[in-house]
């Protein structure tokens, strides 16, 4: 048993986030989404060697790629890290999204240069053939209707296409948290810190209970899906209810706890919670994931210490 | 290049793992519901188990050698109680004295403590209960007020205590009373380690849903004992009973035992799943996860446990998600029950009873050994310290 990442997926993971933050953390995204000319996050990544990482080659590779999500998470980084690091070029394409029936993709066109293809719940991949405008709306700011070409059967893409986005939510939820606890010891109300107040206290652990839950759930997942589990598949969808339940969690307490300051452009919350949505909505969102796990449940094992959920179901004395 | 992620028990352990449940499906009967029933043939069960156990060298397998454990790993205890807590506890009470009973006299107890208490722990010969609780201190354990009272060389303790589980079959008592009245409450606080058939000591069970001989009334009657009972320091009892209970960090490992009746549902319901809503399987599909979620916050701190000190604030936050996990679950469980719910059709009906069995306990998961609020305390604090 092994609960952590290796020290040097971790430190690719610091060396990232050290290297966005400098080149202005959120403020690429709202440079983005402005359009007006920022720091270009690609070539960061790439002078750190991100995009030579194979994921899907290496479970060290993996390690690393999870790290280097959580940390574009952390300042909701407008590149395509996840979709990029679940690809695999040699089979022509560069970067990968899971889509549902209406084929929607986050940060395509803010990558059109890139092949993209998409995957849907069943294992199918598609080229993408056209790339649509960009929304502009408020949740969904960087997401274009994508065109796709006849697809093919690419079953063992779709774990690790569903788990690394889940990473780069991780990260999202894990400045969700840090902003949360900062705002609390640094705002006063009645007199006293909002810290002070012990229905904020509480609601503070639960949701940090939350998050690490859903860290540990993370690299239980990572490990599943990269050594090749029976049950990788129904554990990455299991990850992603598991992610979708916890960000519920995390920006429903950091907007409640920042009050209407949290609503506001200016503070990076504000960003993340709206950037979270493509990933939180994408492919699919809280019911119909939940409905996917069940489903999976009955062709794949779920395991745990006494069973395999659905499958295997071997009738006992007890029962 | 270090090891990467890997959530496989070891060789060790699966072998550990495998042995005991060999070991439970013989000598442990599958109508087995816990060892404190009306039945006195469940302890009579529970204790000759403890005793197979130990002969085989598991029930305390992370203790020392020198005190009758093979020095194995945590990972390694944490299957025994895996297993363990997922088979109705056929330890009876003996995890407590296992889990952090014996760990606080290796840690604090003189020589002769040890030699008379550890052995016989670690051989399953002997239960304990705790002197914790009383009726105006339960999460607010310090305020106690069962006094020791300087007599010639000892003292006598007059007081009383409350929910003290086992008490009725307790051989020894981990008793707190307070030798000095002080101006801070966690101070004059002293252990005693004493036997329950000391003269003075009245035990009055109470009636509970959570069933027999789990909340009792303890009563102190002039009860004597000597500088020879007393654990540690005298007025030093906090600091032990901060370091117990971090023993007691991970002690129940209740997400094993909802994994087990969960993963049992489908095929105890047969053909009665098939019917049940959707809605009620997505739930039990979610309560499968979450518990997955406390199964892995266990092994979070398990690991900081083996290479390092355990911040309480972690341990909290694993008792916060298992204990709502296992609320979680009993709430599916006895909702895939239908009618049955409020009692089994017929005695053979074992899952239904096991659910059953499994609620009530569930109940009492965030109030015992420390309330959820007293975990979400020990969190928001560490998390919003500012040193």
């Amino acid at each position: 048993m092994n609960t952590e990442l290796t020290e040097e997926a971790l430190e690719i993971g610091r060396v990232v986030h050290a290297a966005l933050t400098k080149a202005g953390g959120v403020d690429i995204a709202r440079a983005v989404e402005g359009g007006t000319a920022g720091p270009d996050a690609t070539d960061i990544l790439a002078r750190i060697g991100v995009w030579e990482l194979r994921p899907r080659e290496s479970v060290d590779d993996a390690e690393a790629a999870a790290a280097v999500c959580r940390a574009a998470g952390r300042v909701a980084l407008p590149v395509p890290v996840a979709e990029r690091l679940s690809s695999a070029p040699e089979s022509g394409y560069d970067a990968l999204a899971v889509v549902g029936a209406v084929p929607r993709v986050n940060l395509a066109a803010a990558s059109s240069d890139l092949r993209w293809a998409v995957i849907d719940g069943a294992g199918v991949r598609s080229p993408v053939t056209s790339i649509g405008p960009m929304l502009n709306t408020q949740l969904g700011g960087l997401v274009s209707p994508v065109e796709i070409g006849a697809g093919e059967d690419d079953l063992a893409a779709l774990p690790l296409a569903l788990t690394l986005p889940c990473w780069t939510l991780l990260g999202m939820m894990d400045s969700a948290m840090a902003m949360t606890r900062q705002h609390l010891l640094d705002r006063k109300q009645f007199g006293q810190p909002l810290a002070s107040f012990q229905a904020l206290q509480f609601r503070l652990a639960d949701t940090a209970t939350a998050l690490l839950g859903f860290d540990e759930l993370a690299k239980y997942t990572l490990w599943s899906v990269v050594t090749g589990q029976p049950g990788a598949l129904v554990d990455a969808i299991a990850c992603r209810l598991a992610a979708i339940e916890t960000a519920e969690i995390l920006f429903r307490t950091g907007h409640q706890m920042h009050g209407a300051m949290g609503f506001c452009d200016e503070v990076d919350l504000s960003w993340l919670s709206r950037h979270s949505q493509p990933a939180r909505r994408l492919p699919w969102g809280k019911s119909q994931t939940q409905a996917r796990l069940l489903d999976a449940m009955t062709e794949l094992p779920f395991d745990g210490l006494y069973g395999q959920g659905l499958v295997g179901i071997v009738p006992t004395a007890t029962g | 290049m270090e090891d990467a992620v890997d959530f496989k028990d070891s060789e060790r352990s699966a072998a550990l793992r495998q042995d005991l449940r060999g070991l439970v499906s013989d000598a442990v009967p599958e109508t087995f519901l816990g060892a404190f029933t009306s039945d006195p043939k469940d302890l009579e069960l529970a204790q000759s188990f403890c005793r197979l156990l130990a002969k085989k060298g598991q029930l305390t397998p992370a203790w020392p050698v020198e005190y009758g454990g093979s020095a194995s790993s945590q990972w390694e205890q944490t299957v025994v109680r895996e297993e363990m807590w997922a088979h109705f506890e056929p330890r009876g009470a003996q995890y407590m004295g296992v889990n952090w009973v014996g760990p606080a006299i290796m840690r604090f107890g003189t020589d002769i403590q040890k030699a008379e208490h550890l052995g016989r722990i670690a051989s399953g010969d002997v239960i304990w209960c705790q002197g914790f609780s009383e009726p105006e201190s339960g999460s607010d354990l310090a305020s106690l007020r069962t006094a020791a009272i300087a007599d010639g060389g000892g003292w006598r303790i007059e007081g009383q205590k409350v929910w003290t589980s086992y008490a009725t079959m307790a051989d020894w008592c981990f008793l707190l009373a307070r030798t000095t009245r002080g101006e801070k409450k966690h101070h004059g606080i002293t252990v005693f380690l004493v036997p329950m058939d000391r003269p003075g000591i009245r035990v009055v069970p109470i009636k509970a849903m959570v069933g027999p001989h789990h909340l009792n009334e303890v009563f102190f009657e002039g009860v004597k004992v000597g500088p020879e009972d007393v654990l540690g320091e005298v007025d030093g009892g906090w600091n032990i009973v901060r370091e117990a209970l971090a023993f007691e960090r991970v002690g129940i490992a209740r997400y094993a035992r909802c994994d087990r009746l969960l993963n049992l549902a489908p095929s105890a319901l047969g053909d009665r799943w098939d019917g049940l809503p959707i809605e009620l399987k997505q739930r039990w599909a979610a309560a499968l996860l979450h518990v997955r979620q406390a199964r892995l916050l266990a092994y979070r701190v398990i690991e900081m446990q083996e290479t390092g000190a355990v911040d309480p604030a972690d341990a909290a936050a694993y008792r916060i998600a298992a204990t709502t996990a296992d609320q979680e679950a009993a709430e599916v469980l006895m909702d895939m029950l239908e009618e049955r719910a409020v009692g089994a059709e017929k005695p053979t009906d074992l899952f239904d009873r096991a659910v059953d069995d499994h609620w009530r306990y569930a109940q009492a998961a965030t109030v015992a050994s420390g309330s959820i609020e007293v975990q979400r305390m020990l969190l928001s604090r560490s998390l919003l310290r500012t040193s």
